[in-house]
């Protein structure tokens, strides 16, 4: 018993020696305390990120009943349902339709108004404070206020041009499956492009004076000066601010939801929308998981894309 | 004397099990039944209290009845949350999952009741019925509450769906009160002229369409699921029906696929549209926003081809299954909820779309004396004789089974969906009917 404890004790004081060597080590130290300083973060990132997510990602391999939550594994049986119907690939498409056409206008018009707004003129100041007044509107404001201007009943659009004689009957602007779709992304154009102008006008407001004057000095032409000196300084924001407005519009349930709810008929029902509609309107959350994952793994390939492509910029610098 | 009323009349007519009415004594006896405070009136703590009634004097109902529930119960802090029809389900699913339902809903329509039953989420309220009084409850009212021999939600009220109209234009037109399916096609289309539409539909992905789509398919002879619950929703006599409303769509307003419940009260109100289908509330709203169409404001049964059918249900009180303070819930039923003099003015906060579902209700001259109702007993009558053709979700007839997805079709996007691809997107009746029945299968299978 004694030589047994005494054996124990030697072994222990072996080592809290070899604690006491790696502790006196300054590298190793710093490794602990860093570790130890992360934790409560990574904690809650566990808790609040990878958790909800990792249980969002399983629950499509389940058939469950949203009320109560029980659950049944069914194996790829949502998966199989979701892509073997039709509803999945038109939502896919018309989310696509509405990320890009929406990331197009907002890109074209936000540089657009960028450049103006990085001109010397008069009330430059409020202009620029006006340009970002959509964005800071609530979304539930905004989209109530569009319903009303382009309500074919009430609303002032279709008034001004039934009184103008462009059109003979008021436009359902939400409400004919040709023209919801085109609508909705331009509402969501107007609410969201003056986030692409702050950021483009703070890159512009950046890009020294002199390139400007050594090209004007060599003859070169407002578009020679656009193409060769202004497009290539903005590239790097250009790519981040496409990235992330492409994953924000392709994830924007919203906008959506609030203005015509994925109809009529399914004509802008994109992903989102579905899962919604799957998850509390069918309760069929099983299902909502699986469309939901399906769109992790669409935006994922994004998110490689994005590091593959910005990886090489970063490099330049 | 009111107060005291239920609790004797149960009492005397041995209605009520010995237990309960010893507990319902022993808590008379600190307080004498006064309608409040009576029944529980040593409950404390959290209450929290859902409903789905969103409408301005039903939210200052509702508040002035939390400050007099807690004047009473001091110790109780109510929580009290009008989520509104359609975000009911959320709220309720985020709240069980999380291991924290509300104690109770304060009223919810009977599909919706429904499904939550058989899902085994609500408490037996037996105790509050037999409290209230069994037998003032309309003849089988308490039994459409009622699964395997427990009452699991308190009847609250009722509704129907008749048809509204403009009677000065039906009359200028030189038409008569539409009886079939064929008058009200005529009249549509009769009365949509001079910027005026013949009739408003709705259209939007929501309950006020899915409600439409039942209401035409068993007026056409057709149903979703048959008595046995088997799904017949794709049928020759619903492809028959969605022809018919495709054709009536044209002569509602433009911007129709978006319309829902509000729209249609907008548009009536407006003097935009000539006719369309809600509620009772249709009165009240007529009757305080649009003085000018008051008069001639008409009500009749909805207008049918081959089945007498409009959407009628029944709305019920609930505890949950996991309800954490059971007792404010039921001081909550008996002191505020459903006391005569609180419950009629409930009724009243939307004259002519909150129906009684008691005798002694109905016919107490504080219901029947408001200014609005005897002033309109004719449209009254409508809409009480309509309740009488009882079909929703939850049974599409007396001999249907119950529908465990009831409260699902109701609110959720299936029945829309299918009808907005239908007229809006010109898909084949049989395409859309076959999806429909398949989306149905699979709730049917999830439950």
């Amino acid at each position: 018993m004694d030589a047994g404890g005494g054996s124990t004790s030697v072994r222990g004081n072996r080592g809290a020696g070899r604690l006491a060597r790696f502790w006196a080590r300054r590298g190793n130290r710093t490794a602990v305390v860093g570790a130890l300083l992360l934790l409560p973060v990574v904690a809650a990132f566990i808790l609040v990120i990878a958790g909800p997510l990792a249980r969002g990602v399983i629950l499509g391999f389940y058939r469950v009943q949203q009320i109560t939550m029980n659950t049944r594994f069914v194996g790829l049986g949502n998966f199989e349902r979701v892509l073997g119907g039709t509803q999945f690939w038109n939502a896919l498409w018309i989310t696509l339709q509405y990320t890009v056409g929406g990331l197009v206008l907002q890109m074209v018009l936000g540089v657009g108004v960028a450049l103006l707004l990085n001109q010397h003129f008069h009330g430059r100041a409020l202009a620029r404070s006006l340009a970002i007044f959509p964005y800071l509107l609530p979304i539930v404001v905004a989209t109530t206020v569009w319903k009303w201007l382009l309500n074919p009943n009430y609303g002032i659009f279709n008034t001004m041009l039934t009184d103008v004689g462009l059109i003979s009957q008021p436009i359902g602007w939400f409400s004919e499956p040709d023209l919801a779709l085109g609508s909705v992304i331009l509402v969501s154009t107007w609410r969201v492009f003056p986030f692409v102008v702050i950021a483009i006008l703070g890159r512009l407001q950046n890009i020294p004076r002199q390139l400007y004057d050594a090209a004007a000095t060599d003859g070169a032409s407002a578009w020679s000066q656009f193409w060769d000196i202004t497009l290539p300084q903005l590239r790097s924001v250009l790519i981040i601010t496409v990235f992330l407005r492409f994953i924000w519009d392709f994830n924007d349930f919203n906008t959506i939801a609030l203005l015509t709810g994925g109809g009529p008929a399914e004509a802008t029902l994109t992903l989102p929308v579905l899962i919604y509609q799957l998850g509390f309107g069918q309760h069929q959350l099983g299902l909502a998981a699986a469309v939901a994952d399906l769109t992790l793994i669409l935006l994922s390939v994004l998110f490689v894309l994005y590091f593959w492509m910005t990886k090489p910029l970063g490099d330049q610098r | 004397m009111n107060g005291t009323t239920p609790l004797y009349r149960a009492l005397m007519d041995g209605g009520m099990s010995r237990r309960t009415a010893l507990a319902l004594l022993g808590a008379g006896a600190t307080l004498p039944w006064t309608g409040r405070g009576g029944f529980a009136q040593d409950v404390g703590g959290m209450f929290q209290l859902l409903t789905e009634d969103t409408d301005d004097p039903e939210i200052a109902w509702y508040k002035a009845r939390v400050e007099a529930f807690t004047a009473s119960h001091p110790g109780v802090q109510v929580a009290y949350d009008a989520v509104g029809m359609s975000g009911l389900f959320e709220k309720l699913t985020t709240a069980l999952a999380a291991g924290q339902p509300p104690d109770m809903v304060a009223g919810s329509g009977l599909s919706r009741v429904a499904t939550l039953a058989k899902l085994g989420v609500l408490q037996p309220v037996d105790d509050i019925v037999e409290a209230i009084g069994r037998d003032d409850f309309m003849p089988g009212m308490v039994d459409q509450f009622t699964w395997d021999g427990q009452v699991l939600a308190v009847p609250v009220q009722t509704l129907s769906f008749p048809y509204w109209f403009r009677r000065d234009l039906l009359e200028q037109a030189g038409l008569a009160e539409p009886r079939t399916w064929d008058d009200l096609l005529n009249v549509a289309k009769t009365l949509t002229r001079d910027g005026v539409y013949g009739i408003c539909l709705p259209g939007g992905v929501n309950t006020a369409t899915a409600r439409q789509v039942l209401i035409y398919f068993r007026q056409g002879g057709g149903n979703i699921l048959d008595a046995d619950g088997t799904i017949v929703i794709n049928s020759a006599e619903n492809r028959a029906t969605l022809e018919f409303m495709k054709e009536l769509y044209q002569y509602s307003p433009p911007g129709a696929s978006n319309f829902g419940f509000g729209d249609l009260l907008t548009n009536f109100q407006s003097g935009i549209c000539a006719s369309t289908y809600y509620s009772g509330r249709m009165l009240q709203r007529v009757s305080a926003r649009a003085p000018a169409i008051a008069p001639s404001l008409g009500c009749v049964f909805p207008p049918y081809k081959s089945v007498r059918f409009t959407y009628t249900e029944p709305r019920g009180a609930y505890i949950l299954a996991g309800a954490r303070n059971r007792d404010a819930a039921k001081a909550w039923m008996v002191e505020e909820q459903f006391e005569a003099g609180r419950h009629i003015d409930w009724l009243l906060t939307a004259p002519g779309n909150n129906l009684p579902v008691r005798t002694s209700i109905a016919t107490d001259a504080r219901y029947t004396g408001h200014e609005l109702l005897s002033a309109r007993a004719d449209v009254l009558a409508v809409l009480l004789n309509a309740t009488e053709t009882p079909g929703n979700f939850y049974k599409e007839s007396h001999e249907h089974a119950p529908n465990p997805v009831g409260g699902s079709l109701d609110t959720g996007p299936v029945l829309p969906t299918m009808l907005q691809r239908y007229v809006f997107g010109n898909e084949s009746a049989e395409t859309v009917l076959s999806w429909a029945a398949e989306q149905i299968d699979d709730m049917l299978q999830n439950i």
